[in-house]
């Protein structure tokens, strides 16, 4: 299999999925938007070989939530918008029950937003999330155990409809 | 909520047209740079992920390293002396007049089972899992990060070395658990406070020495099983890990590797109670590749449910005692259960389910029977959630709708009888969802007292005070502290300034936070962490300074004291010489 244009492939097959997971890293869409596009921007630049799709996926993923960290290590800032925050938001405005849950994805801190996106939407693995994300397997089992648990109370206090 | 429809909700999230459009042109352009072949040969590129001595031991840790052995023999020391409450009485007693009795099973398993009792009942292991603190009679045990410095951070940049701390409460000092002359503690061999032959897990503390299942790395180049930390870069199999129990000495001079479990990473749980350090581990082989149903990737690194082992202190031997199943996740992995406890005649452990239900079932496994209650039916708190142990009750806490209202309601349940009685019922959500209403939510406790603390639903910009609230076994306030430490976070919107950072609005938001948490008891202490993050500016603003620490207060202050003082243990982000 080869393709022309590796970045642009990637943006193509995984860019939603880059989105995605700095939205639930970061819980800001223009910094989302920021920190995905820069991750395919680098690798347009300096491209490199993958063994498969798989692997790819992996690197792009791991790529935005270094980016995320590294972002928000560099503006000494960690976004962790409150409930309160969220309810006011843009994406509150509108009634739909699905957005009100994205809203509340928004607000769970680091480093459970990582680990449940991770594992709950991406499908990997404790241990691949621990390879991943440089933790100890018990460390993310933990972490995706207290995240559910905080975004589902988060939802139930928020009143959110299922 | 379940994950499903987490899943399908994150999906929602999609680049917009426009956007989308904007990067797809910006990557058309230079499209011969960027060509690249999927499944291309891998080329062998060597990289140096650690970077070493870039950090030179300082004069001062090398004087506190050399300080080092000798704090700890005084402490050792002091501790055969001392009583250290009832748990620490009781256990010396025993150690003194060990009383042996020889249990054989039906199934033939044969135990030496003495007095010696577990110190770390009431420990939650997954209250701050990222640094497990481990207490001792005089200070505290745990991992702090130690970072090097790294040029390249888009793929695996883990220059960070997790190295083991000593902190003496006497003292506040901090040092790495290496007592070895000249080390830089960047993750080499030689280190026992950092070594990367063996992977970081959980701890147990027991008469002077640490106790941890971990993983050791054959090939230490190879830590990864599926994502390569570069091109070429070599994925570790089942058979070039193993899953091993060892013994940290707590001066830092030597690390002993006392029983081998077999191929595997080690990511188990051990406690030592009876005479016995107890393991649990997970099965690992490698076996033919399965695809993960949501991923579609394959992976040959199988589990095979799970095993629990016995190392008996006294002669070094070592055994299967229990084997154990799980259903298969969607990555096919037999998830073993979750932390261990040794209460009486009984190993305790809890089980989590994979989906978001949540419900956790305590379990146990007699060690005078063999007797084991895993199944969801016969655990000992079915469908709820866990909350913490002491040596003769377990508290739970499930929820409750009732007229529009939520509640959470905490059991208490005697590990003996089973019975299970209320304790605490809180209102977690009314009718107004705006209402800063406060309520206690309760999150250790020791075998004298439960503990609780405020919390809310919105918190005013202004904050709130932390509140610290000890109940009895019925339930009755024993006292209810009010610290002075606030508890808040708001965001500032403003016009962007910092012209580096690349914005798609003018407008940025800044950030502050600031929580005082009480996580959990020895039975000595209540411990509480105290993060303080934000941007900078806010930061000066507020007059804080940025830190991520643990705090404690011995207990008896907090039940006598009109205000209770409470000090930092130790911070980590960086060693506390200047602590308190």
């Amino acid at each position: 299999m080869q393709t022309e244009n590796i970045a642009l492939y990637a943006f193509r097959k995984y860019g939603d999925t880059a989105l995605q997971a700095a939205f639930c890293c970061l819980g800001n869409q223009e910094d989302a938007e920021d920190v995905a596009q820069e991750v395919f921007f680098e690798l347009h630049k300096k491209p490199r070989s993958f063994n498969d799709d798989e692997h790819l996926k992996a690197y792009i993923l791991r790529a935005v939530i270094n980016r995320c960290n590294n972002l928000r290590r560099k503006l000494k800032r960690r976004i962790r918008i409150s409930l309160e925050d969220v309810r006011e938001s843009e994406l509150i405005e509108k009634t739909d029950s699905m957005q009100n849950i994205i809203a509340l994805i928004k607000a769970l801190p680091p480093p459970y937003n990582a680990v449940v996106y991770l594992h709950d939407c991406a499908g990997y693995s404790a241990r691949e999330i621990a390879e991943m994300l440089g933790r100890k397997e018990n460390t993310v089992s933990s972490q995706l155990r207290r995240g559910r648990e905080k975004l589902r109370m988060d939802i139930e206090d928020a009143g959110v409809l299922l | 909520m379940n994950q499903q429809q987490y899943r399908n909700a994150v999906q929602q999230i999609r680049w917009s047209p426009q956007k989308r459009a904007e990067v797809e042109e910006l990557l058309r352009q230079k499209t011969s740079a960027s060509a690249m072949e999927i499944s291309a040969p891998q080329k062998a590129r060597s990289r140096t992920k650690i970077h070493h001595n870039k950090h030179r031991v300082t004069e001062g840790e090398l004087m506190a390293s050399k300080h080092f052995r000798r704090i700890m023999w005084i402490g050792l020391a002091a501790s055969v002396l001392s009583t250290g409450g009832v748990i620490a009485g009781i256990a010396a007693y025993a150690k003194m007049h060990p009383h042996i009795r020889n249990i054989t099973w039906e199934n033939g398993i044969s135990l030496n089972l003495t007095d010696q009792i577990s110190m770390d009942v009431f420990h939650d292991w997954t209250t701050n899992p990222d640094s497990v603190i481990t207490p001792t009679e005089n200070g505290w045990f745990y991992r702090r990060t130690i970072e090097f410095p790294s040029d390249e951070y888009d793929w695996f940049p883990s220059n960070n070395i997790n190295a083991l701390f000593y902190t003496d409460r006497e003292t506040g000092k901090s040092v790495p658990v290496c007592a070895r002359p000249n080390c830089v503690h960047d993750g080499s061999e030689y280190c026992t406070a950092s070594t990367k032959t063996y992977a970081n897990s959980f701890m147990t503390y027991y008469d002077g020495s640490l106790y941890t299942v971990t993983t050791k790395y054959l090939h230490p180049e190879k830590r990864h099983t599926q994502f390569q930390a570069d091109d070429g870069d070599p994925l570790m199999t089942v058979d070039e890990c193993r899953q091993v129990l060892l013994r940290y000495s707590a001066d830092g001079t030597e690390i002993t590797e006392l029983a081998q479990f077999g191929n595997g990473i080690g990511t188990g749980w051990c406690t030592v109670h009876r005479g016995y350090v107890w393991c649990i581990v997970q099965r690992q082989e490698q076996g033919e590749e399965i695809e993960n149903p949501i991923t579609h990737s394959t992976s040959s690194f199988k589990s095979g449910g799970w095993q629990l082992w016995g190392y008996e202190l006294s002669t070094g031997r070592s055994a299967v005692i229990f084997d154990g199943m799980g259903k298969p996740d969607t990555n096919h992995v037999n998830k073993a259960p979750d932390a261990l406890y040794g209460i009486g005649d009984y190993l305790y452990f809890y089980r989590t389910h994979d989906d978001w239900s949540g419900p956790q079932g305590l379990c146990r496994i007699s060690l005078v029977t063999g007797e084991v209650t895993d199944s969801e039916e016969e655990v000992v708190i079915p469908g709820n959630h866990f909350v913490a142990l002491s040596h003769s009750h377990a508290i739970s806490v499930k929820d409750r709708k009732e007229n529009n209202a939520t509640y959470q309601d905490y059991m208490l349940i005697d590990l003996k009888t089973g019975e299970q009685k209320l304790l605490l019922s809180a209102e977690v959500y009314g009718d107004d969802p705006k209402k800063a209403e406060r309520f206690y939510h309760i999150v250790t406790m020791d075998d004298r007292y439960i503990y609780a603390f405020n919390t809310w639903n919105s918190v005013p910009e202004e904050g709130v005070p932390r509140s610290i609230m000890i109940l009895d076994y019925d339930g009755n306030p024993v006292r209810q502290i009010d610290t002075d430490y606030i508890c808040r976070s708001y965001v500032e919107s403003r016009k962007t300034k910092d012209k580096s950072y690349k914005s798609y609005t003018e407008y940025e938001s800044l950030f502050y936070s600031e929580y005082f948490t009480p996580d959990y008891t020895d039975g000595v202490n209540l411990y509480a962490s105290y993060v303080i993050y934000g941007d900078q500016e806010l930061l000066e603003k507020e007059g804080k300074t940025a830190q991520n620490a643990e705090y404690y207060c011995p207990i008896e202050s907090l039940l006598n004291d009109d205000h209770p003082e409470w000090k930092r243990a130790f911070t980590y982000e960086e060693a506390t010489d200047d602590a308190n």
